[in-house]
C-alpha cells in the first residue's frame, strides 16, 4: 500500500530523503551552532539561595504575616481574631512542609491568582498585580524552605 | 378600658416607629474611593475620617488593580474581600469607637474611622 491514493510512489517520493539531507545538515549546524553560543543557567550558589530566602522573607513579614504569621504557622492575626469565628478555611501552615515538594509554578499561581481561583480561601488576595514575578519566586523559594528554618524540633 | 388600652398601645407603636424613622433617616452612606493605592473621599486624600454610629462606609475600587478591605480593630472585625476595579463593598459601623481600616494587598493603605 502506498499513501498516494494506491498508486506507486513517483521518483519525487522515492528518493525524498535525497533533496532534503542538506536542508537537515544546515538545520543541525545552525542548532549547534546557536547551542554553543546561548549561555547555559548556571546552577544557584549557596549565596544566591540564601539571598533569595532572605528577600522572600521580607516580602513574608510584609504582605503574608498578617494571616500566616510570623512564623509561618498560619496563625496570623486574622486567623486568631477573625477567620476562627467566620470557621473558614484557615491559612496554610508552612512550617509542616506541606508545599516543599510542591512544584514552585502552583505556589505562584495561588500566590498570583488569589486563592479563591484556585479552589482554596476567598480570604487570600491575589497579589500578581501588586509584586513582580521576582518578588513571588523568592516568595515560593522561602515558602518551600521554611520548613528548614521554622520547623519544631520533635 | 379595651379602648384605652388600644389607644395607649397605638401610641406607643408611633412614638417607636417615629424613633425609628429618624435614626434611619440620619444613617448615611459615606463613599470612599480607592484610589492610587490612598483612601479618598470626596476627591480628597484622608487617612482618618469621622461617621455616626449607624453610617455605612462604601469602599470603591478606583485603581486599576485589585484592592481589598478589612479591620481587625475591637469595634469591627471584618474582611470584605478583594475585588477588582469598578466594584465596591460596604461595612456599617454601629457602635461609638475606633477602627483601623486596612488594605491587604496594600500595606501602607490604612485609615483610622471614628464613629461618634
Amino acid at each position: 500500500m502506498y499513501p498516494n491514493d494506491g498508486q506507486a510512489p513517483t521518483s519525487a517520493h522515492v528518493h525524498p530523503l535525497k533533496k532534503s539531507e542538506p536542508v537537515i545538515a544546515k538545520f543541525r549546524i545552525l542548532t549547534l551552532l546557536l547551542s554553543a553560543a546561548l549561555p547555559i543557567a548556571p546552577a544557584q550558589t549557596k549565596a544566591d539561595a540564601e539571598g533569595q530566602y532572605e528577600r522572600g522573607e521580607k516580602l513574608f513579614s510584609t504582605y503574608c504575616v498578617r494571616c500566616h504569621g510570623k512564623n509561618a504557622d498560619g496563625e496570623g492575626r486574622m486567623v486568631k481574631r477573625l477567620y476562627r469565628k467566620l470557621k473558614t478555611q484557615l491559612p496554610s501552615n508552612f512550617t509542616l512542609g506541606i508545599y516543599s515538594d510542591r512544584p514552585a509554578e502552583y505556589l505562584h499561581k495561588i500566590i498570583t491568582n488569589g486563592g479563591e481561583n484556585h479552589s482554596m480561601s476567598k480570604y487570600m488576595p491575589p497579589f500578581g498585580e501588586e509584586l513582580s514575578a521576582k518578588n513571588i519566586d523568592d516568595l515560593v523559594h522561602f515558602i518551600r524552605k521554611t520548613p528548614e528554618k521554622y520547623a519544631i524540633d520533635p | 378600658m379595651q379602648t384605652q388600652s388600644k389607644q395607649k398601645l397605638l401610641h406607643a407603636a408611633f412614638i417607636i416607629a417615629a424613633m425609628l424613622t429618624t435614626i434611619t433617616a440620619q444613617a448615611a452612606e459615606i463613599v470612599v474611593d480607592q484610589h492610587n493605592k490612598t483612601f479618598v473621599v470626596e476627591g480628597n486624600k484622608v487617612e482618618a475620617i469621622t461617621i455616626n454610629a449607624g453610617d455605612t462606609l462604601r469602599f470603591r475600587n478606583d485603581d486599576p488593580f485589585f484592592h481589598n478591605i478589612f479591620s481587625l480593630s475591637d469595634l469591627k472585625t471584618f474582611d470584605l474581600g478583594s475585588f477588582p476595579k469598578g466594584q465596591s463593598k460596604t461595612v456599617t459601623f454601629d457602635k461609638a469607637g475606633m477602627a483601623e481600616v486596612e488594605c491587604a494587598i496594600h500595606p501602607e493603605m490604612y485609615m483610622e474611622v471614628t464613629v461618634k
